[in-house]
């Protein structure tokens, strides 16, 4: 066992503040206390123990001495009222920085608790050590990626390789049939797992004994949850559940997964797992054969990375053929990459990229930089107003470091304010943000990082917003701070007031460029052609492959006038319902091969998709009801991949495809549709008729009487399938789903860069205020000369405009660059054209005038007398 | 005389190191006092005793004896000085001179 030692982070915070001549001896007692302590109870109380002491030894004889703290405490308290007094009178200018930082800090606690909720998924214990093993296939094209592995991967891997440490083997199913008191429901994530799945992660059990339970066939653990859903209060143990046939006895319950990769409500024991849960493939015991498999193993130590994947690699050698033996490879993957790694990832598991929270946090980063920014330069351009205050000070002995703390304080106040408020904030914005990411954040007080993290951001902002002002007014030469010497005119800091504003505007016209690439992008994805016709098409399931069954339910639903086609086949043109195999062709007289996607349809699936033929014909009902000879029609991709140009050159061809050898005639040729979301190439597709993989039946519908079409696909499903329950989409809705991630981001773009739009105005508001109240005797005295409102008004923002076009030397290349590496995650994309610069450039030089317009107006107008009577 | 009388608690601390002799230190005290007076004490009020012991010239100490136990650190081993002494002695002289004074009559009969 190892020795248990006192949390370092609190020795740290004890050596902060306690003196140097008792730390010593301090140290050594608690120590000495917590090891006896965790050696008589148990090592948490030792802790907690260790934590109370130190709090405890915070006491004003162990304390260091600070030099700062010299300042007594009247002075502190006159410090506090003069900056409360200074707030209040400038009020408009402390509520502009308010609001600033607010919605500064608000977005960086909101990305500080985003993040935090992404990097605390999948903890398991030693997860460190947790690996899944992937799958590695090369093709022709390209290296696909996998995190389906063969059945029988586990015990091999358990059996043959050493230092492997625990291993399990699961089938992961994302939905089954469930029956319980003859009531019939679907259940989703059943994993049909090994003995060892618990041993590899350490879910929660809370009752049985799991290493037992997933020993015995048809026995099942419940997940507490799903136990409520199917038998409420009562005791789950003990119970018979019937999932598809089989009769399941429940003899555990686990707690419901939270924050994981792998969620599931119910757990099989692996014993039970038959070809009837595999689409009937006999693929539990085949090599060549990936379906829904996974392999997780826990290695005794990360040592054994590199031996084990080497050990991988004979497995390969030994029981993969043909062409796989060459292509094929395997590699662990570290648990704690799953979250964040879309390459191997199912299209049902939500990852997140951490590009997506690189953005996230450098976003929420530039915004509070933003308000900053106005902090420091509202408080620069004002300092004129407080040289009188300093030099006050400063004749009656203060030194500029007090100058400095005094100011610095005046911004921790304030920052303290905007901090709470943004606290307030971020708690009413994150369930929003939960319902509509789908996540489940909360803001936790009592949570150590939070609070250290909020306590650092509090210090950072205040120092970083603060800290030049205070250090400028500090500078101050005492008799000229009493003569009135410093005017916002003569001051320096109107170098860096340009130069932070210029900042300000690169970071807006990122944003603004940004938004309109995202979104844009996404109107093109949502318009683009697909290659068959999406509207008024309805997909349902289909629950058997019986032909019987399926005519008289293709029957049923012809005889209704506003079905117009029903189809059988795997899936929609685009969906992730295809499968992934090979085919070897004759290319002059060599035999070649090319990865491919396959779907099976029948006759009325060109039709019903409305899919266009280039050449030859579509399968027709006479080959395809009764004939056991197979019939190919290949989409342009598969076309390329063959080497021909013409599409009538390849009628006649015969290929043989990958899975079961099916060979024969290529019949037709169909214009490319997208098979796959816009993310990906077309690839290339052969579609054959093969009844034993429809699964989903295409509807297309005149678009009349919706509802009522709506029940007799109901009730035509009910009369054919009395026993399930039809869950039906529109096509439309279905591809949606595709670009669903996109268009959150996309209104989270909208979000942060309005924001950071919104607080760079309030700050240039500000500025340009400020601007016109000095100048207000130049503006007198022009205007007596006879200059017209509008030069007024040119000379006023002119500065700034020309800013706001320096700024785009630094943003539009930042912009470019950043977009075009979002872009590329799209197969299919928009080109970033000027237009979006110029038009950004406009938007921020429209928005510049508008915060500035109003007030520069109001200047312009004035009575020149009411201006220049006083002087 | 101020800054020369014993609080109850430093005399159990005084006594604890006395009892101690040479491995009087911050745990060991702890656990004396504990031991005798049968009372939870925490380190630091030890620590803040032991330190005001010091301070009124009644306790002198050195660092020494570093153990692994302790992380490597070392301990503040304290001695009692011959002030400290006297003081104890004065302590206990003015409670044997109180206690004769009680009389006996009332205080071995129970009520009055």
């Amino acid at each position: 066992m190892d020795t248990p030692t006192p949390s370092r982070i609190l020795t740290r915070i004890l050596s902060w503040f306690c003196r140097e001549d008792r730390i010593e001896e301090i140290e050594g007692d608690l120590a000495e206390l917590f090891f006896e302590r965790a050696t008589t109870s148990n090592i948490k109380k030792a802790h907690m123990f260790y934590a109370w002491n130190i709090l405890k030894a915070f006491q004003w004889s162990n304390l260091k001495k600070f030099t700062q703290m010299k300042t007594s405490k009247g002075l502190l308290i006159n410090y506090i009222i003069t900056s409360v007094r200074s707030l209040r009178r400038n009020r408009v200018y402390a509520l502009i920085n308010y609001f600033g930082l607010t919605l500064g800090l608000s977005s960086v606690l909101f990305a500080f608790i985003a993040i935090q909720y992404e990097y605390s998924f999948d903890r398991f214990a030693e997860s460190d050590n947790i690996y899944r093993v992937v799958l590695h296939k090369q093709d022709q094209a390209k290296m696909n990626y996998s995190s389906n592995v063969p059945y029988p991967m586990a015990t091999a891997i358990r059996n043959e390789i050493q230092g492997a440490g625990k291993v399990t083997g699961f089938h992961y199913s994302e939905m089954e049939k469930v029956k319980y008191d003859n009531e019939l429901r679907y259940v989703n994530n059943v994993v049909f797992a090994d003995s060892e799945f618990f041993e590899v992660l350490n879910f929660e059990v809370l009752s049985g004994n799991p290493k037992r339970i997933l020993n015995s066939p048809g026995q099942a653990l419940i997940t507490d949850e799903m136990s409520m859903v199917l038998f409420g209060e009562a005791d789950p143990i003990g119970r018979i559940i019937k999932l598809a046939d089989e009769n399941i006895e429940i003899a555990g319950v686990v707690s419901s997964p939270t924050q994981t990769h792998l969620d599931f409500n119910l757990i099989v024991s692996y014993p039970t797992l038959s070809s009837q849960f595999t689409a009937d493939f006999d693929a539990i015991n085949s090599w060549s054969m990936v379906l829904s498999g996974y392999c997780y193993l826990k290695l005794p130590s990360n040592d054994n990375l590199q031996s084990v994947e080497k050990r991988l690699y004979q497995l390969v050698q030994k029981y993969h053929e043909g062409t796989e033996k060459e292509n094929n490879n395997y590699y662990l993957q570290a648990l704690n990459d799953i979250h964040f790694n879309k390459r191997y990832a199912d299209p049902r598991i939500s990852t997140v990229s951490k590009d997506y929270l690189l953005i996230l946090s450098s976003v929420s980063l530039f915004i509070m930089i933003i308000a900053c920014i106005n902090f420091i330069n509202l408080n620069t351009a004002m300092a004129s107003r407080r040289a009188r205050e300093a030099g006050v000070r400063k004749v009656l002995g203060a030194r500029p470091g007090q100058l400095i703390n005094q100011f610095v304080l005046e911004s921790m106040i304030l920052t303290l304010v905007s901090l709470l408020s943004a606290m307030f904030v971020t708690w009413l914005i994150l369930p929003f943000y939960n319902t509509f990411m789908n996540k489940e954040l909360v803001i936790s007080f009592s949570d150590h990082t939070f609070l250290i993290g909020s306590t650092a951001l509090f210090v950072i902002v205040s120092l970083l917003a603060g800290w030049y002002p205070a250090f400028m007014i500090s500078q101050f030469k005492a008799i000229r701070a009493l003569k009135s010497e410093y005017s916002s005119v003569t001051l320096k800091g109107a170098g860096l007031r340009k130069f932070l504003v210029s900042f300000q505007f690169v970071i807006s016209q990122i944003m603004i460029i940004g938004t309109l690439i995202v979104f844009s992008q996404i109107e093109f994805i949502r318009n683009k052609d697909l290659g068959f016709d999406q509207d008024a098409i309805i997909t349902a399931p289909l629950f058997s492959r019986d032909s019987t069954e399926l005519r008289k339910l293709k029957s049923i639903l012809l005889q209704h006038k506003d079905i117009k086609h029903v189809s059988f086949g795997l899936g929609a043109p685009t969906s992730n319902n295809d499968l992934g195999t090979s085919f070897t062709f004759t290319n002059k007289e060599n035999l070649e091969e090319a990865n491919i996607r396959l779907k099976t349809v029948d006759n009325d699936y060109m039709e019903t998709y409305g899919l266009r033929l280039l050449a030859g014909q579509w399968l027709t009902s006479s080959t395809t009801w009764q004939s056991k000879k197979n019939e190919f029609v290949i989409n342009e991709s598969a076309l390329n991949a063959m080497g021909i140009e013409n599409p009538i050159d390849v009628i006649g061809q015969n290929i043989e495809l990958g899975i079961n050898h099916m060979s024969g005639p290529i019949i037709g040729v169909v214009q490319n549709f997208h098979v796959r979301s816009l993310h990906e190439e077309i690839p290339p597709t052969v579609m054959l008729y093969f009844p034993r993989l429809h699964y989903e039946a295409g509807l297309k519908i005149s678009g009349l009487n919706v509802p009522e079409t709506l029940e007799t696909i109901e009730s035509a499903w009910q009369s054919v399938y009395p026993d399930e329950i039809l869950q039906y989409t529109f096509m439309d809705d279905l591809l949606d789903q595709f670009y669903i991630q996109d268009k959150k981001i996309l209104l989270l773009f909208n979000i942060f860069s309005w924001t950071s739009i919104f607080i760079a105005c309030l700050g240039l508001f500000g500025l340009i205020a400020f601007t016109i109240h000095q100048k207000m005797l130049e503006i007198g005295i022009r205007k007596v000369f006879g200059a017209k409102s509008l030069h007024i008004i040119w000379i006023l923002s002119t500065r700034l405009l020309l800013l706001v076009c320096a700024a785009t030397i630094i943003s539009f290349p930042l912009a470019f660059v950043a977009m075009n590496r979002w872009l590329e995650g799209f197969a299919y994309r928009v080109d970033i054209s000027p237009f979006y610069f110029i038009l950004a450039l406009l938007i921020t030089l429209l928005i510049t005038v508008g915060s500035v317009g109003y007030r520069a107006f109001k200047a312009s107008i004035i009575n020149p007398i009411r201006i220049l009577r006083n002087e | 005389m101020k800054g020369t009388s014993l609080g109850e608690f430093e005399e159990l601390c005084l006594l604890a190191v006395g009892i101690l002799q040479e491995d009087a230190y911050g745990v060991s005290v702890k656990e004396q006092v504990e031991k005798y007076s049968g009372r939870k004490s925490t380190l630091s009020t030890i620590h803040s005793t032991l330190i005001r012991l010091e301070k009124k010239g009644f306790l002198e100490s050195r660092m020494g004896g570093a153990t692994e136990l302790r992380g490597g650190r070392t301990k503040r081993i304290f001695r009692i000085t011959s002030l400290g002494k006297k003081s104890m002695n004065e302590a206990r002289e003015l409670r044997s001179r109180m206690w004769d004074h009680i009389p006996k009559i009332l205080w071995e009969g129970g009520a009055v």
